[in-house]
């Protein structure tokens, strides 16, 4: 067989077969395609302005490494302006973040940008690794997506940062949209197809009004990894060692089979779920899941928000567990049909509240709002001065069920960090 | 087929009851390509109708092979009211087999077999005045159907999809067994006196154990095995799918543009296709506007034999 050409240069041989679309490039024009389409989202999405400084959320894994990459190369490229500086997390998990951290500090210095690591232990005076001794490791996942949300806020808030990018990919927002269709929560499905988020700007502190976004969202998981393999990227290149929940997992897997029948579904499933995010009940029109020529969507986030996990693959949500949920279902149901043993129970529209995420409400101690993303009434958190609908926010119920083993702690106000 | 048995038996009790019925039943088989064997297609048909008198019944096949002689689409088997099915009235079927055969994946041709299907479905009702369409879909059906539009690219859709009531054809479309689940269809199925089992076609995917996903599945067929799996362990979560999908709402497009190949509704924007997708662009001509789905599964080169539009 002859070797192949290159699709776009039609002079080299082509030594790569894209897994968006077969298509048979050689290794610079492969490069180059992938930098300018990830310039083309940047522009088409508005998601820069001239001068901005913008911390990109780093956790040495190759989603993030090759966003630091990307991003520094297409700023001196095409002139952004932007100032970039790298943003860690250090969940205090052993043998795992310890070396990724590593990975982030040699990037530092090959990108030239500055670095700013922000601990749990400092911010909540709990690593990882303390809260799966407390909790065991079912669960745990919830507790790191609660903390991590808030610590990239609170890590710009230090820095005096407004903005923040992190390298969820397409095969993450695919897999975000799958598996909020399984648990049913539509609030959630909308929020992860949107490219930018935004929390409200009502409220004056310092820890709102931060965007983040997604540069990434339209780049395959594999392209980023050929990416980072042909740059010969320095990246850190395990999976989280406490393992998603049985949701994610589930989703996981249906992604890959899905993408091994047809390539696009992944980008299929993605502008499935920008579409449904305007079908969403409370949605209005100029919602357009942040897919719009004017990229003017703003999806309104808050504390629910489960994006932007653990692990080097980049989002890993505070996932239910299937089993859990469909006895809550059950439950839900057996009262309802209560006394009618031979018929089937009906399956009629529900009442509110009998949906969303149930696991939620089976974990906190509290109340939870419907749903209701958009109209929520945002107030601060009486403990911390966090974003949250409720009097106290998530991270403080979650620290409260800890502490109650031991002293009390509160998570450090920002001020006192500055 | 639960269906059917369900309705003959509420029509003969409203039947006794009032000696009159609330509504007539037209019981329409539409024979797909590879149903298989076709006598025993057929002879199972005539032991529906024969066991469950006093409808009306039509089989139709959606298209005849190409390479077999066509004289009329039509098999007519109506012991009702005599259905009159012209093989010219939609611009030919053989068109469908052209176009399905033209298509890259079995994906993209079990996508747009089902499309055809129902676009058949509708045709026929309308010209028989029916009132309604209903479809015999579980809550597995209807959960398979959501994820697998989905993954499709035909999010946009699900709300028109799954819901009762108004459909973008002009003809209602109704699911009266949205809250069953299939294994529940199943048993019950399996209690009926005098049995019915021989009049139950037989699910091809059943009882096969499931192979690994492959390039020769369809997204179609990889949804059904996952559901028929999920509702083992998780039947909840099944019917918790189908009724949060049916929480999305109907937008209403002030364009009044339809998808030339699925009839769904478009938004404003139907062309618009990120650049970084992986599909050409969406239009193709002035005349020819597809949804982003029907684009994915129909490639430029094939689009041209995409039949006419419903009416
Ligand atoms: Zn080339
Ligand atoms: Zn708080
Ligand atoms: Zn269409």
């Amino acid at each position: 067989m002859p070797p192949s050409i290159c699709a776009v240069c039609h002079a080299n041989r082509a030594v790569i077969l894209r897994p968006k679309n077969h298509a048979k490039l050689c290794k610079l024009c492969f490069i180059q395609t992938f930098e300018d389409e990830i310039h083309d989202t940047i522009l088409s999405n508005k998601l820069f302005s001239h001068g901005e400084r913008i911390a990109i959320g780093a956790s040495g894994g190759k989603d993030s490494t090759v966003l630091a990459s990307v991003l520094k190369t297409l700023n001196e490229r095409h002139n952004y302006g932007a100032e970039l500086l790298l943003l860690s997390i250090d969940e205090g998990i052993k043998g795992y973040r310890d070396d990724s951290l590593e990975t982030v500090k040699r990037n530092a210095e090959q990108y030239d940008m500055p670095l700013t690591i922000v601990g749990y232990d400092e911010l909540y005076g709990w690593t990882m690794d303390q809260v799966v001794e407390q909790v065991g490791k079912k669960g745990n996942c919830t507790y790191c997506g609660v903390f991590r949300r808030q610590a990239l806020d609170r890590g710009a808030a230090m820095l005096g940062v407004k903005h923040v990018v992190t390298g969820h990919n397409a095969d993450d927002v695919a897999e975000t949209v799958l598996m909020n269709l399984l648990r049913g929560d539509l609030p959630r499905l909308s929020r992860a197809t949107s490219i930018i988020t935004s929390t409200p700007s009502a409220s004056d502190s310092e820890l709102t009004n931060i965007r983040r976004s997604k540069p990434l969202k339209y780049a395959y998981e594999k392209e980023i990894v050929l990416y980072a393999h042909h740059k010969k990227l320095d990246y850190f290149s395990t999976e989280c060692i406490y393992s998603p929940e049985a949701f994610r997992g589930s989703a996981r897997a249906l992604i890959k089979n899905l993408e091994r029948i047809r390539p696009s579904a992944i980008l299929d499933i993605v502008r499935s779920g920008e579409d449904m995010a305007k079908l969403v009940p409370g949605a209005t029109n100029d919602s357009c899941g942040g897919n719009c020529a004017t990229g003017g969507a703003l999806a309104v986030t808050g504390e629910e928000e489960g994006e932007g996990g653990c692990g080097s693959t980049g989002g890993r949500t505070a996932g239910g567990d299937m089993a859990q949920m469909e006895s809550q279902l059950r439950n839900n149901e057996a009262a309802e049909a209560a006394g009618l043993e031979m018929e089937v129970p009906s399956r009629a529209p529900a009442a509110e509240g009998r949906n969303g995420s149930s696991e939620n409400r089976k974990q906190l101690p509290f109340r939870r709002e419907k749903n209701a993303p958009k109209q929520q009434t945002m107030g601060k958190c009486e403990r911390c001065g966090y974003l949250s609908s409720q009097a106290i926010c998530k991270a403080c119920m979650l620290l409260e069920g800890l502490n109650k083993s031991r002293p009390r702690t509160s998570i450090v106000g920002v001020d006192a960090m500055r | 087929m639960t269906l059917l048995h369900v309705l003959d038996f509420q029509l003969q009790s409203q039947a006794r009851r009032t000696g009159r019925t609330g509504f007539t039943l037209h019981v329409l088989h539409i024979e797909l390509p590879h149903d298989g064997d076709r006598k025993m297609v057929v002879k199972l048909y005539e032991d529906i109708k024969a066991r469950y008198p006093g409808h009306s019944y039509s089989s139709i096949r959606l298209f005849d092979d190409l390479n077999q002689p066509s004289n009329g689409t039509t098999t007519k088997m109506s012991n009702g009211p005599d259905i009159q099915e012209e093989a010219t009235s939609n611009g030919g079927h053989k068109s469908y087999a052209k176009l399905l055969s033209s298509l890259p994946s079995v994906t993209s041709r079990t996508d747009v077999l089902h499309i055809l299907r129902m676009r058949r479905t509708v045709d026929f009702a309308c010209s028989n005045n029916c009132e309604g369409i209903l479809w015999g879909d579980s809550t597995t059906r209807l959960a398979e159907k959501v994820l697998a539009e989905t993954a499709k690219g035909r999010g946009f859709s699900l709300p028109w999809q799954i819901a009762d009531g108004d459909s973008p054809f002009g003809v209602p479309f109704y699911y009266p067994m949205r809250d069953l689940l299939k294994k529940e269809l199943v048993s019950y199925t399996s209690m009926i006196t005098p049995p019915v089992d021989v009049l139950v076609a037989l699910d091809s995917t059943t009882n096969v154990a499931a192979p690994v996903a492959s390039k020769d599945g369809s997204i179609d067929f990889l949804m059904k095995q996952y559901f028929e799996s999920v509702e083992e362990q998780y039947p909840s979560i099944v019917a918790n799918v189908v009724r949060t999908t049916g929480k999305l709402e109907m937008k209403d497009f002030s364009s009044g543009r339809q998808c030339a190949l699925c009839n769904m509704l478009l938004a404003n924007n139907p062309t618009f296709v990120n650049g970084n997708s992986g599909h050409d662009s969406v239009t193709d001509g002035p005349t020819l506007e597809l949804c982003y789905g029907c684009a994915t599964a129909v490639p430029p080169e094939s689009r041209h034999l995409i039949p006419p539009g419903l009416k």
